[in-house]
């Protein structure tokens, strides 16, 4: 039987209080690596970055875990410290540049090789709401990816983003009505195609 | 709506990728990051004392020489010889009690530290490992360095040699472990009328002692050889790339050792562990020795008629066949084609972390097979070899 979540953290504080952070991170890439890995795609979509930012976040935990003060969840405390670091880089020079540079590719991709195959690839209906997700402005997506993807709770939210209750709850419902938008056109669309 | 994003989890999930995206390669360059931060954090400290210690050294000399020609020029030192022997007599005098006092406390230092070893788990794992070698007592001098295992580490110098020299076949096994080097001077050492006094390097993972090495002015196996001696390659080089090849693709290392056999069958550091293992029949003398000394053991054993030391050295822990005594005094007393006494070499085979196959040489003809299982760090027979395969 797998271990509670609450447990791993009380080993992994106490590993922290006893000097050993090398283990406690270790612990905490154990135990969050591929959950912090998939929240970071959900904001910066591009494995390249991905991959750097999820590195950035635990070299951060491994500074500042002795800070943790245990006033929020372990995981919230990640969250936050990750979803700051993907905020960080969507308002840096770098990612404007490269958002530039794909959406080119993406022109000239679109407009030379478009190919039955990746019309099928774009239909394809079990990632359908999972684009449209993604396709969203950020400060919709991201309540969307934390209370559906990520299971957190309203408060918990709350936390991570440091918005006010009311704000994401506006959020939510707006995300939600944007999706209800998007979808039956899509749906139109395919019966249409049909 | 609602529906359709209670089920975002999964379709998510999915969409992101099928297969885990946070990998061991992720990891691995985390931790070398904060490997590099540590360091880092080391450089200003030392840039900031060494200056301070470089100005305390130029004040200290430049008061001495300020001072002398000062006291020179005043005639404040005689120049008659009696009383300049004297002088010189007491100087040495005090300087021998100072050399004497220096003594006492890095003599203090050392027990302190001896103590501090005590209550460190590592290094006394390590002091055991060095006396279940045969090394008479260990001293303890420091821990030499702390880290974490990765790829990198393993296939980078420094740190690449001690783990070949280590004959450890698969050290991908102990990756993003910790790994503390104990260093110790021993006595007793075979080498040491080759090497003076024997500076020797443990390497503890998780409270077992995996290995050492001996670190002088050159890194050795603890048996005093080379890279190339061991793996029989045609140079250090060679053995480099298919090492490195070996720990990129995550494959056990194609270890392929030779043991000289030893005349008389024994040396003396084995026949101290036979007799050990005769006096209670416990394997934890066998802590330490590689699959080929475990061998020359069952074959001493063997020869001497000794069923108390044969059967010790079978594992008994169930995992690779029961070890029923009457099946084991078959094999005690079935004749061998083996004699030790015409064995010339043995060379060991990994097939795996924990099995190794020996091959024993005798009258340049090789073709006779052993196979060890390693249990608890110690090398062991399998009393059923078709257990063995199925591990």
């Amino acid at each position: 039987m797998e271990e509670p979540r609450h447990n791993k953290e009380r080993e992994i504080l106490k590993l922290v209080s006893s000097f050993q952070k090398e283990r406690a991170i270790t612990a905490l890439m154990d135990e969050y690596g591929e959950e912090i890995k998939r929240l970071v795609y959900t904001y910066v979509k591009n494995w390249a970055q991905t991959d750097d930012i999820t590195q950035d976040v635990f070299v951060t935990l491994y500074l500042k875990i002795e800070n943790f003060r245990g006033e929020s969840a372990l995981r919230s405390w990640i969250y936050s410290i990750a979803i700051n670091k993907c905020k960080d880089y969507l308002r840096s020079w770098h990612y404007r540049k490269i958002k530039l540079t794909d959406e080119i590719i993406k022109v000239t991709r679109s407009s030379n090789q478009s190919t039955p195959e990746t019309e099928l690839e774009l239909q394809d209906k079990k990632s359908e709401l999972s684009q449209l997700v993604l396709s969203l402005p950020l400060k919709y997506r991201e309540v969307i990816i934390l209370f559906y993807y990520k299971d957190l709770s309203i408060k918990e939210i709350c936390s991570v983003l440091n918005e006010k209750e009311s704000t994401i709850k506006t959020r939510l419902r707006r995300a939600r009505e944007s999706l209800k938008k998007l979808f039956p056109a899509k749906e139109g669309s395919e019966q249409l195609g049909r | 709506m609602e529906d359709k994003l209670k089920q975002l989890k999964q379709e998510m999930d999915a969409y992101i990728s099928p297969n885990k995206t946070f990998t061991d390669f992720d990891k691995h360059k985390i931790q070398k990051r904060i490997q590099n931060l540590s360091t880092e954090n080391q450089k200003p400290k030392r840039s900031f004392i060494f200056p301070k210690a470089v100005s305390a050294v130029v004040f200290a000399v430049l008061f001495l020489v300020v001072g002398g020609i000062a006291a020179n020029e005043m005639n404040l030192f005689q120049n008659e010889q009696s009383t300049e022997s004297s002088d010189n007599a007491s100087l040495n005098n005090e300087s021998s009690i100072a050399m004497d006092q220096a003594g006492e406390s890095s003599e203090d230092n050392a027990t302190m530290k001896a103590t501090d070893t005590e209550q460190l788990p590592a290094s006394e794992t390590a002091k055991q490992f060095l006396e279940g070698k045969g090394f008479e007592d260990p001293v303890y001098i420091n821990t030499t360095e702390e880290y974490v295992v990765t790829k990198d580490k393993l296939t980078q110098e420094p740190w690449m040699k001690p783990w070949g020299l280590m004959e450890i076949a698969k050290p991908t096994v102990y990756l993003d472990q910790d790994v503390t080097v104990e260093r110790f001077t021993v006595n007793s050492h075979p080498l040491e009328e080759r090497f003076g006094k024997i500076t020797v390097d443990v390497y503890v993972i998780n409270g077992d002692a995996v290995g050492g090495i001996i670190n002088d002015k050159e890194m050795y196996s603890m048996e005093g050889k080379t890279i190339s001696e061991i793996y029989k390659t045609q140079g250090y080089e060679e053995w480099k790339a298919s090492w490195i090849e070996s720990i990129e693709a995550d494959k056990p290392y194609s270890l392929k050792t030779e043991t000289e056999a030893t005349e008389p069958p024994l040396d003396d550091r084995l026949k101290g562990i036979y007799d050990a293992i005769a006096a209670d029949q416990s394997q934890k003398h066998l802590q330490g020795l590689v699959p080929a000394e475990v061998i020359k053991l069952y074959f001493y054993a063997k020869d001497q008629n000794n069923f108390d030391v044969f059967y010790a050295l079978y594992s008994q822990s169930g995992k690779y066949g029961e070890p029923v005594k009457s099946r084991i005094t078959e094999e005690f007393e079935a004749e061998s084609e083996i004699d030790p006494t015409r064995i010339e070499k043995y060379v060991t085979l990994q097939r795996s972390e924990n099995i190794v196959q020996i091959e024993i040489f005798q009258d340049a003809m090789g073709g006779s097979f052993k196979t060890l299982v390693k249990e608890n760090g110690i090398w062991l027979l399998p009393p059923e070899l078709d257990n063995v395969i199925k591990h």
